[in-house]
């Protein structure tokens, strides 16, 4: 859905915005590997969230 | 030109009555003139507001004993006032669903009615009443429509079932301490929903203030919720600030 529009909850994300602005560099691609981590621990965790999201019960 | 605004929620008692009238509260905390209409047929969002309990009269009421509806208006304070359900059976609550069904415009045709007198209008909608969502969310075109959840897995299973609804969603009773709410959490930043980028946390202070019949955060100094309620009207000022923007029109 809208991940998007969720990304200013996250200061990390706040501070990525202001890194592309000062580089100039909008389309500065950036990969939160700590968001991706969490998000891969919470789905291992509960196997509910797991099978709503899709992925193989771990 | 006033904003509307309605709180909904994903399953019934996830807390949208106490919300409404804790948003009002700090909307009018901010110097906004606030009307809190009650779409619901509990009839309570009053006593949040210090009506006694055997308060009867309310919009719904009135309609079904062919009275005027505003002369069920409550005013609690200089800028902060009440529109109430009504005291109303099963069958009252079927017979208003039936009319608004068949005149949906209810509340389109009222609102130019009280835009003069009011900043913010805030609905509190009910559970399951279609009509009764509808006649407020599309045909009198609420600005800020908001879904309301508990950061729970049967709401994340609600939600996921939704997905193409476009509602933002606002948390109640976030509690970070608890693993499940954090991990839910983190999958609904990530991906999730679109998130209300203010949730309100856990606080036992709700539920005694409406026993005192004390507004949220009059009885409990540090109150989290009554903190982050007041965070979330700036977050609703801001709103509408970027709608009018939109609208092209001067905030």
């Amino acid at each position: 859905m809208a991940s998007e529009a969720n990304a200013g909850l996250t200061s990390e994300a706040d501070d990525i915005d202001v890194l592309r602005e000062h580089l100039h560099m909008p389309g500065l691609s950036y990969v939160d590997f700590s968001a991706q981590r969490a998000r891969a621990q919470a789905l291992a965790r509960w196997p509910l969230f797991a099978e709503l999201a899709g992925e193989p019960r771990q | 030109m006033n904003t509307t605004l309605s709180l909904h929620g994903v399953r019934g008692g996830v807390g949208v009555t106490t919300m409404v009238a804790a948003l009002g509260r700090a909307l009018h905390a901010q110097g906004e003139r606030v009307l809190l209409v009650e779409c619901n047929p509990d009839h309570l969002l009053g006593l949040h507001l210090g009506l006694p309990a055997d308060e009867r009269r309310g919009w719904a009421r009135a309609w079904l004993d062919g009275q005027d509806w505003r002369d069920a208006a409550f005013g609690t304070l200089p800028g902060l006032a009440l529109l109430p359900y009504g005291l109303a059976s099963e069958a009252d609550v079927a017979a208003v669903e039936d009319r608004l069904r068949q005149s949906p415009r209810f509340w389109a045709e009222r609102l130019p009615l009280l835009a003069a007198q009011f900043d913010w209008i805030l609905f509190d909608l009910p559970q399951r009443l279609d009509a009764h969502v509808a006649a407020v969310n599309q045909h009198a075109g609420c600005a800020l429509p908001l879904r309301l959840t508990t950061v729970d897995p049967g709401c994340h299973v609600l939600l996921q079932r939704r997905a193409d609804d476009t509602r933002r969603v606002l948390c109640n009773r976030y509690d970070p301490a608890l693993a499940v709410q954090r991990d839910l959490m983190q999958l609904w930043i990530d991906g999730g929903p679109r998130l209300v980028p203010q949730p309100l946390h856990e606080d036992a202070s709700v539920s005694a203030a409406l026993a005192r019949k004390l507004p949220l955060g009059a009885d409990a100094d540090g109150s989290q919720a009554a903190a982050d309620v007041a965070s979330l009207a700036v977050w609703c000022l801001a709103e509408r600030g970027r709608l009018r923007a939109r609208e092209g029109r001067s905030p």
